[in-house]
């Protein structure tokens, strides 16, 4: 009877696999039209972040131009873009890489 | 972005100052009296303070968007449907055929949840949600009609714009009132 290999420990390589998971960043623009309120306002509701954190990225809007507000594989980052498209915010993806 | 018509005040009550009739008070106190027509009831519920002619307005603005919206490929739509891929015109366009159309489903159906509501009294979080939505689709379009810029809100008078420059800030005191409200 042959003897059952044992069974094979295979290194996670979490670190890389992660790294190939989440290569897009979803990007808020500043415009000249939306309330800072009401974008503060619309990354908690999308991200369920606390208003401390969607606060500082509204300031990151605000006085940079933009902001990375989420990150993921690309379904993650077009299911977050389209939903910040419906409540009206200036949302863009790319690859974290781009220039 | 704009910091909005109601100012930075959180505090229920920070109208104890002196009045000076500048713009900025009048600003100020007209937001705050906007303040007060939406709230939020002990039972989750959304108590509407509105006056009569708003209501009117309210249910008339929704018609000329849902028209907007059907006459498809509009100048003054671009920032409902932003570019999702920026750098990248062909996934773009891919995005936009499988989404565009339940995006513009939502903006509709919002639009139609506030022609329908704007008489009523009390509405539930939801629908309240689905009015700010609805009020910042309107402001997006008229910004980009009036195409505001950031310290750009107003005009003279007798600018021949000047009616839909107040039209554009008064949707601005509501959504600022609508926001304080769901909070």
């Amino acid at each position: 009877m042959p003897v059952a290999a044992p069974a094979e420990v295979v290194e996670s390589g979490t670190d890389t696999r992660i790294a190939e998971d989440r290569p897009w960043v979803v990007i808020v623009w500043n415009d000249p039209i939306n309330l800072m309120s009401y974008v503060t306002f619309v990354i908690q509701k999308v991200f369920g972040y606390p208003k401390e954190k969607a606060e500082v990225l509204m300031w990151d809007v605000h006085t940079k131009g933009r902001a990375v507000v989420s990150n993921g594989n690309r379904e993650k980052a077009e299911l977050d873009v389209f939903r910040l498209h419906e409540y009206g915010l200036w949302a863009t993806m790319q690859k974290d890489d781009a220039p | 972005m704009t910091s909005g018509a109601a100012g930075d005040h959180d505090e229920p009550d920070d109208h104890g100052h002196e009045e000076q009739h500048g713009d900025d008070d009048f600003d100020e106190l007209e937001g705050e009296f906007m303040r007060r027509r939406i709230r939020r009831n002990r039972a989750g519920t959304f108590t509407l303070n509105l006056p009569d002619e708003e209501r009117q307005l309210l249910t008339g603005l929704p018609a000329q968007l849902r028209e907007l919206l059907g006459a498809g490929d509009q100048p003054s739509l671009r920032r409902l449907f932003p570019a999702a891929y920026h750098l990248d015109a062909e996934k773009d366009a891919e995005f936009h055929e499988l989404m565009r159309s339940e995006l513009l489903a939502t903006k509709i159906s919002r639009a139609e949840l506030l022609e329908s509501t704007a008489h009523a009294r009390e509405l539930t979080e939801e629908q309240l949600l689905g009015w700010m939505g609805a009020v910042n689709d309107l402001r997006l379009v008229l910004g980009t009609q009036l195409d505001v810029g950031e310290d750009d809100e107003d005009v003279d008078a007798d600018d021949p714009r000047a009616g839909h420059f107040g039209l554009y800030r008064y949707l601005g005191y509501l959504l600022e009132n609508i926001i304080r409200a769901l909070r």
